[in-house]
């Protein structure tokens, strides 16, 4: 899902690139008001969990491959959208500009779709699903697994705009892939909250109360 | 020698145009079009292991030097 460099026209790339930074100086601010020493130390393992996450690439079918993207993960734990945008773009920032894992000229439209589009539609869809079905389980993996295919439908998208790929192709191509690798996503994600409500329900901001009970 | 930042190319025009290789042992290999970036891809085995594990301590280091930061400067005056 991380678009290389030369993949988006600069002119693209710098309107993607300017949404990306609205929305990064909105996380920081967020870091900002929100940070203590209790969500410091989990911000910080959530980003080098998720950096570790999408280094791993799953083989899905025809030779391609596809990643975990964690912005479900980091909202859901954190309570907020922006927490996914903030860890995200310094994820991206680092696998970017270290390992060439993304392009530079592309950050922009990378830290969207995966920060942006993940962040929020991963904590939006577990907050609906939380107060219709009421399972923290049922609503994370659902969550999880939204907000892996959502952004790589906007990466076909953001492709087709740039006249790299074709839309329909990249719509199922990157569909098909990242509903499956989304599975995988979803439990994931259920495990890691499972896990953090279990051994430190206090660092949890979900505010979804069934959770204190796991 | 000049390297872009993540450079990669298209090799075909769409993931249904991966190419599909049957070797001696009746097992089969693809050429993907689109495959996705691995941190380290080019460095052997060893060396995405150690990328991936110096990313990671990096990723870490990189956020809590931040947010640490933050914490600091928000910190309320006692």
């Amino acid at each position: 899902m991380h678009i290389p460099d030369a993949f988006i026209p600069i002119w693209q790339g710098a309107i993607y690139w300017v949404i990306a930074l609205v929305f990064t100086a909105f996380a920081l601010k967020w870091a900002k008001t929100e940070m203590n020493e209790e969500k410091l130390p989990l911000i910080a393992v959530l980003a080098a969990g998720i950096f570790a996450l999408q280094s791993f690439n799953l083989p899905v079918s025809m030779g391609t491959s596809g990643h975990l993207v964690g912005g479900a993960l980091a909202a859901i734990i954190l309570g907020s959208p922006f927490a996914a945008v903030f860890i995200l773009t310094m994820v991206l920032i680092v696998q970017g500009v270290l390992f060439g894992d993304g392009g530079v000229t592309t950050m922009g439209a990378n830290i969207i779709n995966m920060g942006l589009i993940g962040g929020f539609v991963g904590f939006y869809s577990f907050r609906l699903l939380m107060r219709a079905a009421g399972n923290v389980a049922v609503a994370g993996f659902i969550a999880a697994w939204l907000a892996c295919l959502v952004p790589a439908l906007a990466c076909a998208v953001e492709l087709f705009l740039a006249g790299t790929f074709p839309l329909k192709e990249g719509l199922v191509a990157m569909g098909l892939y990242y509903a499956i690798i989304g599975v995988i996503e979803g439990i994931v994600t259920v495990a890691a909250i499972y896990l953090i409500a279990s051994v430190r329900p206090d660092l949890l901001d979900t505010g979804i109360k069934p959770l204190k009970g796991v | 020698m000049l390297v872009i930042q993540g450079q990669k190319e298209l090799t075909g025009g769409t993931p249904q145009n991966a190419e599909i290789k049957e070797d001696l042992n009746g097992k089969y290999s693809y050429s993907s079009p689109m495959p996705d970036y691995t941190v380290g891809e080019k460095t052997g085995s060893w060396g995405r292991v150690i990328s991936i594990i110096i990313g990671t301590i990096f990723a870490f280091i990189v956020v809590f030097g931040l947010a640490w930061g933050f914490r600091i400067t928000t910190r309320p005056a006692k």
